[in-house]
Formats: structure tokens, C-alpha cells, sequence
């Protein structure tokens, strides 16, 4: 008797305790989402939201009414390294997916991939280190440029910290692609070349998707190694031989030293809510294309 | 149209055709019976190099689709396989349209862009499919029943023109309604392709074949009309595994 009431007790407290974690994964995330919109609404109130839109220079530290809380430069800064570094690990992520799953042997397939994973392992100090002493001399040199500390070197750096992520889920997505779609697609005379682009990659395209998705979220939210990496400059960038600040970086260096509540405190929360809304229009627009290319598997 | 010498085949050191000797008649059907094992699907899949994609193969002997010197190295296979069609055991539609799924096929066989509509229709007519699915070619071919999609699968391989079509147990995973559909299909298709179809169900290939194939251990015991082998088989193995006695 009394065993059954222990169990029905034990049943009930780790019924709570679930129930208990997931409330708490929940409120906590309400609770940023809050506070970011709290702060946002309170830089709001002391700046129009048009002027944030369109001014063209990002100067809180001029002090008193001379300060610009311009969105542009920093915004343009961020896309900019972000779209470079897709530019370079998308291709060359889905290669290296492909490869492994398609083209590589069992046995260079077992260290292969355990290796890219150790890639994303890298602290990301390290990667901006590596930037700083070996990308940048790299592309000065290679470009006649005086400074190699800019928008480039940001994208190299980022597509590097991207691509273990883009491979690794790419390589599940590619590799779970039934082999009785590629035998079809074979046996009416097709190459395995255009065996992969016709069928594989589609049958694949909603894991690579999210591979990219992942990969992307995490080049928009790094912060350290475009900090350290990418000659923080808030003029604004004219292309990626300039060097830039992006949003991340912003926020990093100056949320040590401004004073509480103030004007460009609460700018510091709103740059961070539009970064915010730009992950997750990301997130939707991936989730919904995804969504469209479900339907046909 | 298919001529097979002293073939042998080999998953690495394990023998699983054995000194195989076959000719197969144009436009006519051939049934591969046997029990499990018995190396029926192996066999098939040599027509159109399909053991191409697994590792330790090796085969001696010869094969030969209407004078192409199908094991040969320097045969160009996209031709081989664009001339000897494969329908698959279970239905396997690619995961798009049930249009593109039948214009596949052409576009990878650089048919001009204006004849693939003209294409995909005829050859959905001739699967029996054209008039169950004529409001909804745009839509997801995983929609559509398990026999739908299998008649899709042959519409798909009839839409690049072989002349052999090779089937592979394609009612295995099907109703008794969509089996019999397919097997009309199947009587009807024999007019325009030489059909070899491995079944596991006897009366599958006294329904539908001209020729019986009954192989057993990885060796063909008997070879002759369907009708000889299911009345009056001359070995006694044949007799056995048609009477139901093993297998």
C-alpha cells in the first residue's frame, strides 16, 4: 500500500518538475523579449523612430543634443559581413556536404566529419585572433589594401565559424535521401550529376535550409570575432574593403560604459531589438519555404 | 532482344548467379519466379547495370540488349538505361509534381521544352493515370495512393521511349485492386515493350507472362512458355516449388 502512494507521489513531483522547466524556458524567454521592448519603446519615446531609421551616422558620445543614434551604418555593417559570409559558406558548405555524403569513401567520411565538427569548437576569441594575425595581413596583401581589418576579413572569419554547422546539417539532409529516389532517377538514364541537382538536392532542401538558417543565425549574432576583426570603424561602410562595426560589436563595446537609463542606453536596446527582428524574419522566411518544399515529400 | 551467356555473378567472394543462360523474346512478357534469394532481382538489375552503385560486384559472361555489349565498360550507360526502363518494388515517385515527375525523364534527355506536355500526357494515358489525376498535375505525387504512384512510376519510365521495361516485384507492396490494375496495365504495355518482371507470386506470372524463368540457388532450373512450367514442368525442382511444395 504504502509503496503505491510513494509511486503516485514520485509520478506527481516529476510531473511538476517538467512542467516546472518548461514554464521557466518560456517565462524567461517573455522575459527578455519584454525587456528588450521596454527599453525599445523607452529609446522611442526621446527619439523619433525616422530619425533612428535614417540617419546616416551613429555618434551617442558627442554628448548632449549633438548625439545621432543612426541605425544605417551599423545595420549596413551587419548585413554586410552576414551576406558576405553566406556568400562564401553556402557553396562551399553544401559542397563539402555533398562530397562527404555522395563522393567521399566510408573511411575518409569517418574523420572527415568529426573533424569539421571540431571546427565549430573554436572559441570565438580564437577565430578573431586567427583574423587578426593571419586572414587580415592576408587580404591586405593580396588586395594592396593598407588595412586588412574590415568587412572582408569579417565575412572570411564568420564563414568559417558558419560552416561546420552548414556541413554537418547539410551532410544528415543529403545522406537521409532515400536511395530509392536516386536508383529511380539512375535507372531513366540520368547521371549521377544530374541525379543530385535533379533529385537529391530537392529531396534535401528543406534540412539545407535550416543547415543555412543555423549557420546564418550564427554569423548575425557573433560578436567577438567581428569586434576583434573587423577595424571598428562607424563611418559609414562603403563595401566590404572598409572597415565596419556591426550592431553585435556596438553594443558589446559600449554597454560597459554608458551611464544607466539613459538616451544611448536605450539605444543600445533598440539596435539589439532590430537585430532581434532580423533573425527572426530570417527564421520565418526559411521555416515558410521549408514549409513549401515539405508538402511534395 | 536480350541475350545472356554464361553469366556469373559475384558479391565479393559469394557467387549469386551461376553460369546464367537466357534469351528473351521481344514483346513479350518474362516471368522471373523463385523462392527468396534465389538471385531473381540480381538478375534483373544486370539488364540495365543497376549493380553499378553496389560496391564489390563482379560479373563474368555476357549480356546483350539488341546488340549493345551491355557489361562492356566502354557501353555508355545513361543510353543503356534510357533504352532498358526499371520499375522499382516499392513505389518510389520523385518528391515533386505528379507532372514533373513524368517530365523528369525528358528534361534530363534534352527533349524540346514544347513536345514534354504533349509526352507527359500520352504517357499517363497509357499508364491508366491521365484521367484519375488530369485535375491535379501540379500537385505533390506523395498524394496519391500506393498503386497511383506505382502507375506513376511506369508512366515515368514509358515517358523516355525504352524498350524493355525491367519490373521488380512492382505489386509486392500494392492492394489486390491496384495489383490487378497494374496487371492490366502490365497486358496492355506488352504490345509496345519487352517486359521481364520478377514476381513472387505464382499466379502473377500465369496472369500475366508469356515466358517463365524459374531460378533457383542462384542457377535458372527451367526456362519455357509460362504454360509448360505451371502444367507440365519437365524437372522435378520446378514441379515442386509451381505445386507449392516449398518456397
Amino acid at each position: 500500500m504504502n509503496k503505491t502512494k510513494a509511486r503516485v507521489r514520485i509520478n506527481k513531483l516529476f510531473r511538476f518538475l517538467f512542467q516546472f522547466s518548461g514554464l521557466l524556458c518560456i517565462s524567461i524567454l517573455l522575459g527578455i523579449f519584454g525587456m528588450l521592448c521596454y527599453n525599445t519603446i523607452a529609446f522611442f519615446t526621446k527619439i523619433s523612430p525616422i530619425d533612428f531609421i535614417t540617419a546616416t551616422q551613429w555618434a551617442p558620445s558627442s554628448g548632449g543634443d549633438t548625439s545621432t543614434y543612426g541605425l544605417l551604418p551599423l545595420l549596413v555593417s551587419t548585413l554586410l559581413v552576414t551576406s558576405g559570409s553566406m556568400v562564401l559558406a553556402i557553396p562551399l558548405g553544401i559542397g563539402t556536404a555533398l562530397f562527404m555524403s555522395e563522393y567521399a569513401g566510408a573511411g575518409m567520411k569517418q574523420w572527415l566529419k568529426p573533424t569539421i565538427e571540431m571546427l565549430a569548437a573554436i572559441p570565438s576569441v580564437v577565430i578573431g585572433f586567427v583574423g587578426i594575425t593571419i586572414v587580415s595581413p592576408l587580404i591586405s596583401a593580396l588586395f594592396g589594401l593598407p588595412n586588412g581589418l574590415n568587412a572582408l576579413n569579417g565575412s572570411v572569419l564568420l564563414a568559417i565559424m558558419a560552416l561546420p554547422t552548414i556541413i554537418t546539417i547539410s551532410e544528415d539532409a543529403i545522406h537521409a535521401v532515400p536511395q530509392s529516389l536516386k536508383e529511380a532517377s539512375l535507372g531513366l538514364g540520368a547521371t549521377y550529376w544530374q541525379t543530385l541537382r535533379g533529385v537529391v538536392l530537392p529531396a534535401a532542401a528543406p534540412g539545407i535550409i535550416a543547415a543555412v538558417m543555423l549557420g546564418m543565425g550564427r554569423a548575425i549574432g557573433e560578436t567577438m570575432t567581428v569586434l576583434m576583426a573587423t577595424g571598428n570603424t562607424l563611418a559609414f561602410p562603403k563595401g566590404f574593403f572598409d572597415s565596419i562595426r556591426t550592431i553585435t560589436a556596438t553594443i558589446a563595446i559600449e554597454m560597459g560604459e554608458v551611464p544607466y537609463q539613459t538616451t544611448h542606453y536605450y539605444a543600445l536596446f533598440a539596435i539589439a531589438f532590430v537585430l532581434f527582428i532580423i533573425t527572426m524574419l530570417v527564421n520565418i522566411l526559411a521555416e515558410h519555404i521549408a514549409n513549401r518544399i515539405r508538402q511534395f515529400q | 532482344m536480350i541475350q545472356i551467356k554464361h553469366l556469373n555473378l559475384y558479391f565479393g567472394t559469394k557467387q549469386v548467379l551461376k553460369t546464367i543462360d537466357l534469351e528473351i523474346a521481344a514483346h513479350k512478357v518474362t516471368a522471373l519466379i523463385g523462392p527468396s534469394g534465389c538471385g531473381k532481382s540480381t538478375l534483373l538489375g544486370t539488364l540495365n547495370r543497376m549493380h553499378d552503385l553496389t560496391p564489390d560486384v563482379r560479373m563474368e559472361g555476357e549480356i546483350r540488349v539488341d546488340q549493345i555489349d551491355v557489361l562492356s565498360p566502354q557501353t555508355n550507360v545513361h543510353q543503356l538505361r534510357k533504352k532498358v526502363g526499371m520499375v522499382f518494388q516499392k513505389p518510389n515517385p520523385f518528391p515533386k509534381s505528379i507532372y514533373e515527375n513524368v517530365a523528369y525523364g525528358l528534361k534530363i534527355n534534352g527533349v524540346a521544352k514544347g513536345e514534354i506536355d504533349e509526352i507527359v500526357e500520352d504517357s499517363l494515358r497509357k499508364s491508366y493515370l491521365f484521367e484519375e489525376v488530369k485535375d491535379k498535375l501540379h500537385e505533390p505525387a506523395t498524394r496519391l495512393s500506393g498503386g497511383q504512384q506505382q502507375r506513376l512510376c511506369i508512366a515515368r519510365t514509358i515517358a523516355v521511349h525504352p524498350q524493355i521495361i525491367l519490373m521488380d516485384e512492382p505489386c509486392s507492396a500494392l492492394d489486390p485492386i491496384s495489383t490487378g490494375k497494374i496487371e492490366e496495365l502490365i497486358g496492355e504495355l506488352r504490345k509496345d515493350y519487352t517486359i521481364v518482371i520478377v514476381t513472387h507470386n505464382m499466379q502473377q506470372a500465369i496472369r500475366v507472362s508469356d515466358y517463365t524463368v524459374f531460378m533457383y540457388l542462384g542457377e535458372v532450373v527451367e526456362f519455357s512458355s509460362t504454360e509448360a512450367i505451371f502444367q507440365s514442368p519437365t524437372k522435378e525442382l520446378t514441379k515442386n516449388y509451381v505445386k507449392g511444395h516449398f518456397g
